[in-house]
């Protein structure tokens, strides 16, 4: 983030919300998850307005409702937290890290957590109002998975750190699942009205459009499902990796704006598909390197994060031609959330950036203490990932070189943007709150 | 020359309220962050401390262990020396620096290790989550049986009268393993659903009474396994049956 590749196009001729339904009650700001907020942020950082501990990471991504936030964590619990003050409303325990982001709907809050059941609490109390067991979560995996050995040897896929995120609509909410599944319940009593089967874990999190979900699966389709019955509208095919399957499969979720549906995948394409025939429009190809953010779509411009390249790019969401291109400073797990023509996301080195999108420059940055700290030379002294201390040796590289990652309070959450505060997580274990 | 004289008396004033603040013993009310310097590892903990009801209370916040809000124990404040420990016998002694420092040594399995707090805020604790009373109906003795892959689990479930919020009674029986006792640390009843956890919290039920039937119908849990256990009310009170007389239906 330190330089900026290109000096930018000024791009954006309005930063209209593309969203008729904006809130900030669900993953992304609304259905059909733009990543648009009708909000102002901080412009210049002024601090942290306050920060809450919690006893685990904090991969979900916080959302708001009536004063209230709502996040999950690894400690097993979700939360609701005063948004002025951070101080804890209630918690609700499940049995194992909630990883989902929360969606709040006529004051019910719905999430999925790892012990593979799918919650509704009462958003006032707390309080459990129905559960539903699926068939179970479960993290992608793969033999020989990024050249692992021995190669016949199934490895769990640590970078796959999100769980499926609710959409509400049509008196349902949907998800996703590691089952497989994209799962319909009744909203007020959590009986199952469909479920639609795909080839491998769903952790991608159904935009809602015009009566139609979308969302990736690792089997390597991007879906088109009919809301009301489950029954598959189309299906579009992705890149696959049978070698070291590393270049395959939706970490991150759709968003569908003016009849179009642009989602990342891990093959390094952002694809632009046709929502209702389901044909593509334009891939741009980022040369390798996955694109796990689900990208945001304003003014008419797509802007995304991606992985190993350490670029954001932001396109001409029609032809896909690059406005600008900035170089950050590590990967980009963090899906950018855009208020008053600013974006907002953090990167896994544990900083976190603002950038206005007119002139493409970064307004500011938070870093997190423990990132700063910089224990064990995890990063380099520009803030780059020093991957010699992070990744040491084959084996380890999925499983502990993730979490050796994840000390430096990495930010993959995120973010929500309400009332001049940005609010997200951090695998340090807090949320924060910065005005 | 009177200006000056009140000034004088003022600053006279002030200067004695500050000595006699100098003497007070700064208190250790707030949220406390740092890290304790276990060799080759940096424990990052959130230390909440505050009185209520003239006691001391607290809670500590490990992100690194999966940790939320854990009852301190043993909080003994006396000037500026404090100390305080966790269930499981890990104890922390710090003295509390003028400047918002608690430095002080950690102790666990016979092992040491520094520690830096820094206060960072008013305090947030956590307190342990109260239990609500056994209803009637539901009180006395039931039997059920774990299903196994290749065995059963015959299980006693005591719901006495007269626990308390914080020691709601009762026990886990298992019978099949030499009637070892699991006490039940947290009881919640909302109308039918019931939920009980047992010991350190590792073991739990989840349930829902059906008053016609006579039974509870719902899961156990220990980690990530969770098994069906549908419980039937006792015909014979045993305070500890070494065997089972009548096998309880299951289904």
């Amino acid at each position: 983030m330190r330089s900026l590749s290109k000096m930018f196009v000024p791009v954006v001729l309005g930063w209209a919300v593309t969203s008729s339904c904006v809130a900030q009650s669900m993953f992304r700001g609304n259905p059909a998850h733009t990543g648009v907020y009708d909000a102002s942020g901080p412009r210049e950082l002024k601090g942290i307005k306050w920060k809450f501990a919690t006893g685990g990471k904090v991969l979900s991504s916080p959302v708001a409702d009536k004063g209230v936030i709502y996040f999950g964590s690894d400690d097993h619990n979700v939360y609701a937290v005063d948004a002025e003050t951070g101080v804890q409303k209630w918690k609700y325990s499940t049995w194992g890290p909630v990883a989902s982001t929360p969606a709040v709907s006529d004051n019910v809050v719905y999430f999925m957590s790892y012990d593979s059941k799918f919650y509704a609490v009462d958003a006032a109390s707390g309080k459990t109002k129905w559960k539903f067991t699926t068939e179970g979560d479960r993290r992608f995996e793969a033999k020989g998975l990024d050249g692992g050995q021995p190669r016949t040897q199934t490895y769990v896929d640590a970078w796959d750190m999100f769980q499926s995120s609710p959409v509400v609509a049509q008196g349902m909410v949907f998800f996703g699942c590691g089952d497989g599944n994209l799962y319909a319940l009744d909203a007020t009593t959590g009986a199952l009205r469909w479920k639609f089967a795909t080839g491998d874990v769903v952790h991608s999190s159904p935009a809602y459009d015009s009566g139609t979900l979308f969302f990736g699966s690792w089997d390597s389709y991007l879906y088109a499902v009919d809301a009301a019955t489950g029954q598959k509208k189309w299906q579009f095919k992705t890149g696959e990796d049978p070698l070291v399957h590393n270049q395959v499969g939706f970490p991150g979720s759709p968003a569908v704006v003016n009849g179009v549906v642009y989602v990342g995948c891990r093959d390094s394409g952002l694809y632009a598909v046709d929502a209702a025939s389901g044909t593509q429009k334009w891939r741009f190809d980022n040369k390798g390197s996955w694109i796990v953010v689900s990208p945001a779509v304003v003014g008419g411009n797509i802007l995304f994060g991606t992985s190993d390249s350490g670029l954001v790019h932001l396109l001409d969401a029609t032809t896909a031609k690059p406005a600008f291109d900035l170089h950050v400073t590590a990967y980009d797990f963090s899906s950018p959330a855009v208020a008053g023509g600013v974006a907002y996301f953090g990167l896994m080195n544990g900083t976190f950036v603002a950038v206005d999108l007119k002139t493409g420059k970064q307004l500011w940055e938070f870093q997190t203490e423990v990132s700063r700290e910089n224990l064990g030379f995890l990063m380099n002294a520009d803030k780059t990932l020093n991957y010699m201390m992070l990744f040491r040796g084959d084996f380890e590289q999925n499983a502990i070189g993730v979490e050796r990652l994840f000390t430096i309070g990495s930010i993959a959450s995120s973010p929500l943007v309400m009332n001049g505060t940005v609010y997200f997580g951090s695998t340090d274990g807090y949320l924060y709150a910065l005005q | 020359m009177r200006g000056r004289f009140i000034v004088f008396c003022l600053l006279v004033t002030s200067s004695g309220m500050l000595c006699k603040a100098g003497e007070q013993h700064p208190a250790p009310s707030g949220q406390w962050e740092g890290v304790v310097q276990i060799p080759g590892y940096e424990l990052r903990v959130v230390i909440d401390l505050a009185q209520k009801d003239q006691e001391w209370v607290g809670s500590l916040t490990a992100p690194q262990f999966g940790v939320k809000g854990a009852p301190l124990v043993g909080i003994a404040v006396k000037q500026s020396d404090i100390e305080f420990g966790l269930k499981g016998g890990a104890t922390f002694k710090a003295h509390l620096e003028s400047e918002g420092k608690l430095i002080g040594e950690y102790k666990q399995g016979g092992n040491s290790a520094p520690f830096l707090l820094k206060r960072v805020g008013d305090a947030h604790v956590e307190f342990p989550e109260l239990s609500s009373p056994v209803s009637k109906e539901i009180q006395g003795e039931w039997k059920g049986a774990v299903q196994l892959p290749k065995s059963t689990i015959n299980v006693i479930l005591r719901l006495p009268d007269g626990g308390t919020p914080t020691a709601p009674g009762g026990e886990l029986v298992i019978v099949d393993s030499g009637n070892a006792k699991i006490p039940i640390t947290l009881w919640k009843q909302e109308g039918d659903h019931i939920f009980a956890s047992f010991g350190d919290g590792g073991l739990s039920y989840d349930g829902e009474f059906h008053k016609d039937a006579a039974e509870i119908s719902g899961n156990i849990r220990t980690g990530s396994v969770e098994l069906p256990l549908t419980l039937h009310r006792s015909t014979t009170n045993t305070s500890a049956p070494a065997t089972l007389a009548a096998q309880p239906e299951t289904k």
